[in-house]
Order: structure tokens, then C-alpha cells, then sequence
């Protein structure tokens, strides 16, 4: 994701790239050299330069906290990508952290950059198909690789939050609250090579809500679907039908394992990716509030975790808005 | 010759079974019980030569029938199959078995002592790309199934669908007991938990018309099923699904059994129509039904499954009024 996010900064006028960090120097230096920047495996020389105005902080889930809380000290405006928190401790530590920061943080959550997602809402919330009675929200892919961090739940809180998260957020933008989940998941370790999640939740406004994630899929492959029907029509997306270009290679080649999560194909003028970082660099530039908020990012996350409890617990939640961060804590 | 008659067109299949039928081999349908003569009226060709009468009691009195198929309103299964077994003749129940299981265990146990068939109306089983899917998975070829991620859609049926009195509930009644019946026959394993989130939200009805099942089967698959009439009426090409996309460790089958083969878009009824090969299901089942009747081979479905299918709703439905999960 730096790779695809540094890219589209670059394009920007008037963005300059300054470093690229990561633990291993040499995967640094690669991303580095193609966008101009110096490669550095420590952080504190990003948080140390003044002449730094923004970070963008695509590290694993489980190492953010510390580089969030120097980011807030060094007083760089944020781009983080999602989810935000790997947990409810995680995500409280990052709500008194961010809490009262004036700079701009924003947080990754592209699907509201997707042409389709936002005509979707934008048919939702004018009204067109009326009441809405269900909505059906899928995200299908191959599993991330046998030794990626996306496959440790510790590390990356699983299908439900890293992969989920998305369809979560959507539902929250477009729909409002969640009052009820139950969720149902498989995750059958390493030796199977697959998770698998099903979502069954009542929204606040009575609409029902069904959510399937899948890293099941046939590696290397990306569906994204949506469905919502009403008392006067109904909506339908399926990435798969809707394609304006597929290509398919027929030389038989194999597929070894890669940390990567096949993303969606998608031309330089309608990228999603560059959308968001666009609007990130806007908000900077013209002290405007971004169009994902980090506590609306965290309300997401809440969600995926009451999802999480209900897969281990085998039974219903019910949401609570639990975050602190709203009143001055003593520590 | 195999005679057989028609209690009730209240629901809305009779009317193809009719049709089916007057097609098959050695078999005639004598006679139509139907109190309501509108119901009737637009099937006047289809039912010239055929006995009417008002009440149903009257014709398994005076005909001399092998077999019955009942199609009237949920909440009158139980009585109509009763006096059919009770007067010997083959049953064939539409879905669901009744509105309540306690009915259902009664009419099986009644059936079975006056040793009349009892089948429901299952066609989905008949599907080729089911008979397709089983082997596939009996094979291994999917490895291990994990989950089952189903739909049963549709369209608002209208009339005494979204009356609670006869139908006995709204969209969950409706469309559960198909998937459920197909994953028992697939999986050839039982329901073992049910959750359930319902609503009542696209059309203004005194029963739900949006439901949402998270279940979990005893061969340790979960599944959803999407039982909502939230296909538009008027506006949407076809009158709903039935889907299941069953994950497996080595694969993944993808079952879409009234696909849109052929889309029509007409100018004339400005709109368009997309049309699935679904008319051959009722004709097999109807056959299956037959050739039980002639002793030729076994019902598919019987009331057994009838009444496991109506176990889930009944769940369902305890689940949405208790906010947990039921047990089976």
C-alpha cells in the first residue's frame, strides 16, 4: 500500500516525497529511489525534520501505536491506513492520542474514493429506493500468502477487521448505526489456508445488513459487491460483471506465496488510491476536515471487534459507542 | 391410469401443476376443489372435464382418486392432509409442511398410521446443477466445506402470504424451507443452531418482509440465508433467486439455479424480463410424486423433511423474539 499511495503523492504538484521508511533498509531503498526520497530504517529522522509536513503510515496494524503518538509530538499532519486499531485497548490508546490533535489526520478508508460506493450512497440517501430493507456488501479474495502478517490475527485482527473493515465503514457512512451483530467465521490456521467471515447484523434503523469476506477465494483474484434493496427499487454492484478491461493470461504459470492482497485494477484518472491522497493533501493545504474521520475509523474497527466477539462467543452483540477520549482522562 | 386431484389454488404454483400434468403420461386429473370460483377463471380451458367442486371434503367423498396435491393457504395444510390420509389417498403437500411443528408432527404421525405418502413440495431438489453439486462434494473435489452463503429471494407474493393468520409469518415462512431442504439434501446432515434478524420494512405488512438466518449445520458448516422479499415487484426482471456459494478448503461452488438464461427487453412492456428454465422442476417433482403413487420409485421429499425444514423457521422466528440463538 506505500508503494501505491506513494505513487499517487508523487503525481501532485507541489508534493514532494521526503523518505520512505521501513524496518528492512533495502525494501526502503527500492520505493525510495523511485519516488526521489531518502530510505531510512529508523523513524525518528522523519519526526526530527521540520521540513516534513505529513506523514503516511502504512505499517503493519499491531506497530502504529508508538509511530501514531511521535507523529501527534512531531505535530505532522496523519494519513494512517486502515484499520486504525487492532483492538479495543489498541483503539482507546489511539482516541487519547488523537484526541484534541488540531492537525489533519485522516484515515485510509478507500472505498468512499470508489466512483461506485459513492453513487450507491448517493442513490441511498436521495431517497430513489426508498426504505431501505436489506443491504448485502461482499469482499472476495485469495488468501494473503502463507507467512504474511495478514494471515496472524494477533498482528492483523483477522478477516473481520483488516478485509471487513471496508464494507463496515461503507455500511456506517451510508447507513448510520449498528444496534446488533452476529457473526460467523472460519479460519481453519495455517495448515488450511483460508478465513472466511459471514455477517448478520440489524441496523439501528431496523434495515438488515449481511457481510461476507472472504480470503477463500482463488489467490490473486478481487470481487466487490453490493446490494440494497428498498420500498422502491433496488441497487445492485458486482466488480466482476461491471469490468471495462479483462485480460486473461493463458500460459500456465505458478503462484507462490506473497504477502500481497490482490487490489482492484484501475485506470490513473479514476483511482481511488490517488483520490483519497488527493483529498488527504487537499485537507492539509486548505484546513478543511477530511472525508474520513479517525473517529469515524474507529467506530468501524468497534464494529469489527463486536463481530470478532460474536464468532468466538457464538452468540449476538449489541453495539455500544464506547470510545473515550471525549473528556479529559487522568492517567 | 393414475388418478389425482388438486385441493385449493390458493397457491400460487396449482396453476403449473395443472399444466404439468394434464402433460404426463397415465395420468389424469379428475377432479379440483376450490371454494373461491375466481381463482379458477382464468384456468377455464385447462379444466374442461375436470370435476369442481366447492369443498374438498366432498371430493375425496365421491372420487375415486389415487392421489391428492394440496396448494391451499399455510394455515390449512394440517386439516386438508389429515382427512386425505384419513380417506387413504397419496398426499403432496406445498411448502411449508404447516405454520406450526407441533401440526406437522401430527399430520406425519396420522399419515404414517394410515399409511398415505406424505410429500412436500421441494422441487429445488430436482436441479441438475444440485445433482452436480452433491457429487463434487461427496468427491472431496471442494476438500473440506466451511460455509454456505444462500439466498432465497423474492418478490412479494401478495394476498394471504402477508396474512399471519394463514400464512403463518411473512418472508421467513416463505423462503427458508427451500434452502434449508436443499442443504439437508446436499450436506445429508441437520440443522443444528439458528439465529435471526427479521423486518418489516419494504412494504407495509403486519408480517415481516425482510429476513436474515445465520445457522449452523451438524456437519460443522455455518450459513447465511437471505429469505427477504426485496426483489422489487413491478421494476425487477424476475421474481427472485435461490443461491448458494458453498466454500470449501479446495474450492468454491457457486450454485445459481434460475440464472437469467435469457434476457428480454421489450418495448411493448417496457421493461425488462429475464427468464430461468424453472418450469422443469415442478414437472419432475410432480413425476417423482407419481412414480411413488405407482410404486415405481421413493418420494425425494417427504414429511420428514417437511418438518425438519419447519424446525428451522419456527427457531427463526423464537430467535428474533428472544434475541439469541435456538438450538435444535
Amino acid at each position: 500500500m506505500g508503494a501505491r499511495l506513494g505513487k499517487a503523492l508523487s503525481q501532485i504538484a507541489g508534493v514532494s516525497i521526503g523518505y520512505v521508511y521501513s524496518r528492512q533498509l533495502a525494501r526502503a531503498q527500492v520505493l525510495a529511489q523511485q519516488l526521489h526520497a531518502v530510505a531510512v530504517d529508523q523513524v525518528e529522522p522523519i519526526f526530527a525534520d521540520p521540513r516534513v509536513d505529513a506523514v503516511i503510515v502504512c505499517l503493519p496494524t499491531y506497530t502504529r501505536t508508538q509511530i501514531l503518538k511521535a507523529a501527534v509530538q512531531s505535530e505532522k499532519h496523519i494519513f494512517c491506513e486502515k484499520p486504525l486499531a487492532l483492538n479495543a485497548a489498541m483503539a482507546r490508546e489511539i482516541s487519547l492520542i488523537l484526541d484534541r490533535y488540531s492537525r489533519c489526520v485522516m484515515i485510509g478508508q478507500v472505498l468512499r474514493f470508489f466512483w461506485e460506493y459513492i453513487q450507491l450512497r448517493e442513490k441511498v440517501l436521495s431517497g430513489e429506493i426508498g426504505t431501505v430493507g436489506t443491504i448485502r456488501l461482499s469482499r472476495c479474495v485469495g488468501y494473503p500468502g502463507r507467512d504474511s502478517w495478514f494471515t496472524d490475527p494477533t498482528k492483523s485482527g483477522g478477516i473481520m477487521l483488516d478485509l471487513l473493515v471496508h464494507d463496515i465503514d461503507f455500511l456506517l457512512w451510508t447507513f448510520g448505526d449498528v444496534a446488533q451483530v452476529f457473526a460467523q467465521s472460519a479460519s481453519g490456521g495455517a495448515a488450511d489456508l483460508l478465513d472466511y467471515a459471514l455477517l448478520n447484523i440489524q441496523m439501528q434503523s431496523g434495515a438488515l445488513a449481511h457481510l461476507e469476506g472472504s480470503w477463500a477465494h482463488p489467490v490473486g483474484s478481487f470481487r466487490q459487491t453490493v446490494e440494497i434493496s428498498g420500498s422502491l427499487g433496488l441497487l445492485e454492484f458486482d466488480s466482476q460483471l461491471a469490468s471495462d478491461f479483462r485480460w486473461t493470461p493463458t500460459h500456465k504459470s505458478g503462484l507462490s506465496p506473497s504477502s500481497r492482497i490482490a487490489l482492484p485494477e484501475v485506470g490513473a484518472r479514476s483511482d481511488p488510491y490517488c483520490a483519497e491522497i488527493s483529498c488527504f493533501v487537499d485537507c492539509i493545504r486548505n484546513h478543511k476536515s477530511p472525508v474520513v474521520l479517525w473517529r469515524e475509523a474507529l467506530k468501524a474497527c468497534e464494529v469489527a471487534f463486536l463481530a470478532m466477539e460474536s464468532a468466538k462467543l457464538g452468540i449476538p452483540v449489541l453495539y455500544k459507542h464506547e470510545l473515550p477520549g471525549r473528556k479529559r482522562e487522568t492517567s | 391410469m393414475t388418478d389425482l386431484g388438486i385441493i385449493s389454488f390458493e397457491h400460487v404454483h396449482a396453476p403449473h401443476y395443472l399444466e404439468c400434468l394434464a402433460r404426463m403420461d397415465a395420468v389424469h386429473i379428475k377432479a379440483v376443489a376450490e371454494a373461491d370460483s375466481e381463482r379458477l377463471r382464468a384456468h377455464t380451458p385447462q379444466l374442461a372435464g375436470v370435476a369442481i367442486y366447492e369443498d374438498y371434503r366432498e371430493m375425496l367423498q365421491k372420487e375415486a382418486l389415487d392421489g391428492v396435491i394440496v396448494c391451499a393457504a399455510n394455515a390449512r395444510h394440517k386439516e386438508i392432509v389429515i382427512d386425505c390420509a384419513r380417506s387413504k389417498k397419496a398426499i403432496l403437500c406445498e411448502k411449508p409442511i404447516a405454520t406450526r411443528t407441533a401440526d406437522a408432527r401430527e399430520m406425519l404421525a396420522i399419515c404414517q398410521a394410515q399409511e398415505s405418502l406424505l410429500g412436500i413440495c421441494f422441487p429445488v431438489r430436482f436441479s441438475e446443477a444440485l445433482q452436480r453439486a452433491k457429487r463434487l462434494i461427496h468427491e472431496k473435489s471442494l476438500g473440506k466445506i466451511v460455509a454456505a452463503k444462500t439466498t432465497n429471494h423474492g418478490t412479494m407474493p401478495g394476498g394471504w402470504f402477508g396474512d399471519r393468520q394463514l400464512a403463518g409469518g411473512g418472508a421467513i415462512m416463505d423462503h427458508t424451507v427451500h434452502v434449508v431442504d436443499v442443504l439437508r439434501w446436499l450436506f445429508e446432515a441437520e440443522f443444528t443452531r439458528v439465529f435471526a434478524h427479521a423486518a418489516t420494512r419494504i412494504y407495509d405488512l403486519p408480517v415481516e418482509d425482510c429476513g436474515l438466518l445465520s445457522l449452523e449445520m451438524s456437519n460443522e458448516v455455518f450459513v447465511t440465508l437471505d429469505t427477504s422479499w426485496s426483489r422489487p415487484n413491478r421494476s425487477f426482471p424476475i421474481w427472485g433467486d435461490v443461491s448458494l456459494s458453498i466454500i470449501g478448503t479446495e474450492g468454491i461452488l457457486e450454485l445459481d439455479l434460475f440464472p437469467w438464461t435469457i434476457n428480454h427487453y421489450s418495448e411493448e412492456a417496457g421493461k425488462h424480463t429475464a427468464i430461468s428454465n424453472d418450469g422443469d422442476l415442478n414437472r419432475v417433482m410432480l413425476e417423482n410424486f407419481v412414480g411413488a403413487i405407482r410404486k415405481e420409485t421413493t418420494l425425494s421429499a417427504d414429511g420428514l423433511d417437511g418438518l425438519r425444514a419447519l424446525e428451522v423457521v419456527e427457531a427463526a422466528y423464537e430467535s428474533i423474539s428472544t434475541r439469541s440463538v435456538v438450538a435444535l
